[in-house]
């Protein structure tokens, strides 16, 4: 009896991409990884349009790479690998446009959101907006994208301590910058 | 090295915490009013993430654009909202509900009618078939009548002519039209033979036929067969005024029919079943974006008919309200709120249904309900119109306006909306 596609594999599902059930095996990868690379986007990013051309282009590209790699182990770690190649090199592009751009979304994040979380959420992404890179980066892989430590070391080649070091400093940054606001929302 | 407390919550926060830290962590926190504030800091933000992380989700338009360029079909909501830029999907998401439930109602009513239509075809059917057979029956009657008669009448004239006994079987044994044809031929062949009759009387001696009768010269004399034949001509009339009779009996039946039509939802159209979307614009002005949800801006009722004109009932919905509030925080500034939350309400319904409009299946109506919803109480208002084109099914569209209130820091606010109301009803 043929199997579900949920009950496929991650690994399973991309070899799938070389047959003639591909676009199935695509559809179920996109719906396993969209929320994680589009939240990538988004907040590494900053802006709107540029997140959409990127996340479009990832899975572009995703689906393109396996022609050339069979097999995979991590197929989250490797999607996310080619967002954030795509990430580094438009952020690159953008710095020698520096311009400074105004996104509504940052500060209506999500949809139905009581006023005062609306109002918080706005501050936290201002906040990150505010974090070195790296530190950004090793925070929304961890807290949005849900990656162990194990795995960020591993997709951004740096040492385990390391990955536990950003994460943990791009927390006390964001309470730094927050504390006033948190300080008064808990009187 | 021996971590500190910051070490120590972020251990906590990712689920890493050592058995052998726990004691020492609480014991602070138990004492330590700032580590509890750094802790509770933490929290907000990791809480306030996670919501933020649920809510990232990619829009259907750029699913689409993503499976379009692979050149791959898009998943549904994607095709949809990548087709229009998300507008279809929006309406899609308002309306596509009551449409569904229309068509799937309009299917039962059809399926129903169906029925029913089916119902009053076996009924008209047998009745047309008996009309037929009723029909028919004076005629075989008045055929086999007239035949035996015939018979009965031409048993002299067979004997005495065999090729007219024969023209006279055929004539019974076709239509109408054949008979009458065939009626000539025989009239004209009794003509004939009257006139034989007449030569032959002619011949019979004067001094009898001064005497007799012409009844009694019948009953004598067996070849006087042609005066027996007028009573064949008096016999074709007694069929056409059968005939005439025939055409009454089908209004009869008819009348009968009308009486066996009669459905089970006109007999007890006590209860109704309605279901209706909303399309109403909110009187607030809000930046903020409305929560969706699948069955938004959607009611459904159940309606008891009291009398013709009178209606109560419940109804269910969820719809979206803006709520631009202002509150104060405890240092005394002032904040102004803004959320569109989508809200599931309950109401008692009263509707007071006019008379039809002329001889049409147009009623208008008003309605008005109250209930309450989890932010507060709500109202509702609508005047409206229903249409029932066939059975126990119709239409209803309305102007509504509603609105809801709803607490904040011992302060009244409400949120209004007024628009259009349209959808289908089922009585049952």
């Amino acid at each position: 009896m043929k199997r579900r596609l949920g009950e496929y594999s991650d690994g399973d599902l991309y070899a799938m991409l070389h047959g003639d059930d591909r676009e199935e095996a695509f559809r179920e990868l996109y719906a396993r990884f969209s929320p994680n690379v589009f939240a990538y986007c988004m907040r590494v990013l900053g802006s709107q349009d540029r997140a959409y051309d990127i996340y479009q282009e990832t899975f572009m590209r995703f689906f393109q790479s396996a022609e050339r790699h069979p097999q995979l182990d991590n197929v989250r770690a490797y999607v996310l690998t080619i967002c954030r190649n795509l990430c580094l090199n438009e952020k690159k592009r953008s710095a020698q446009t520096a311009a400074l751009e105004f996104d509504d979304t940052l500060y209506n994040p999500g949809e139905g959101r009581e006023a005062e979380r609306s109002e918080m959420m706005g501050l936290i992404t201002m906040a990150m907006e505010l974090l070195p890179h790296d530190m950004k980066e090793a925070f929304v892989l961890r807290e949005y994208d849900g990656l162990s430590y194990n795995e960020i070391s591993d997709m951004l080649q740096i040492k385990l301590e390391t990955a536990k070091v950003r994460v943990f400093r791009a927390r006390q940054k964001i309470k730094e910058i927050l504390e006033p606001y948190l300080n008064e929302m808990h009187k | 090295m021996d971590p500190n407390h910051s070490d120590l919550i972020q251990m906590l926060l990712d689920g890493e915490m050592d058995s052998m830290y726990d004691g020492r962590l609480f014991g602070e926190l138990s004492t330590n009013g700032d580590l509890r504030s750094e802790l509770k800091q933490q929290l907000a933000i990791r809480n306030e993430v996670s919501h933020d992380r649920m809510a990232l989700i990619p829009p259907a338009s750029l699913t689409g654009a993503v499976f379009s360029g692979l050149g791959f079909t898009a998943p549904m909501a994607g095709a949809a909202a990548g087709a229009a830029g998300g507008f279809v999907a929006t309406w899609l998401a308002r309306i596509g509900v009551p449409i569904a439930a229309a068509v799937l109602t309009t299917g039962a009513m059809n399926y129903a009618g169906t029925l029913d239509a089916t119902m009053r075809d076996t009924e008209g059917a047998t009745i047309s078939r008996n009309n037929e057979n009723a029909t028919l029956a004076p005629n075989a009657s008045t055929r086999n009548t007239d035949a035996a008669q015939e018979d009965a009448l031409h048993g002299n004239v067979r004997r005495s002519d065999a090729s007219r006994d024969a023209d006279t079987r055929d004539a019974w044994t076709r239509d109408a039209r054949t008979r009458g044809t065939d009626m000539q031929r025989s009239d004209a062949s009794r003509d004939e033979q009257t006139h034989d009759a007449r030569t032959h009387d002619a011949d019979m001696p004067r001094s009898d036929a001064s005497h007799d009768t012409e009844s009694q010269m019948l009953a004598r004399d067996e070849s006087m067969t042609p005066r027996n034949s007028e009573p064949i001509v008096s016999q074709l009339m007694v069929s056409n005024s059968i005939d005439l009779q025939r055409q009454e009996e089908p209004k009869t039946l008819q009348s009968m029919q009308l009486q066996n039509t009669r459905a089970a939802w006109d007999e007890y159209p006590a209860f109704t079943l309605q279901a209706r979307g909303f399309s109403l614009k909110p009187m607030t002005e809000t930046a903020v974006d409305p929560q969706t949800q699948w069955y938004q801006n959607l009611g459904v009722a159940m309606i008891y008919k009291l009398s013709d004109h009178h209606s109560v009932g419940v109804e269910f919905g969820s719809e979206v309200f803006p709520q631009v509030f202002d509150g104060t925080r405890p240092n005394g500034q002032i904040v102004k709120y803004e959320q569109q939350p989508s809200s599931m309400w309950a109401a008692a319904v009263y509707r007071y249904s006019f008379d039809g409009i002329g001889e049409t299946s147009f009623r208008p109506m008003l309605q008005g309900s109250f209930g309450g919803t989890k932010y507060g109480p709500i109202g509702r208002a609508m005047l409206g119109m229903s249409y029932s084109p066939v059975g126990p099914l119709s239409f209803i569209l309305g102007i509504e306006g509603a609105t809801m209130a709803y607490q904040y820091q011992q302060n009244w606010f409400t949120s209004s909306k007024i628009g259009l109301t349209y959808g289908m009803a089922v009585r049952f």
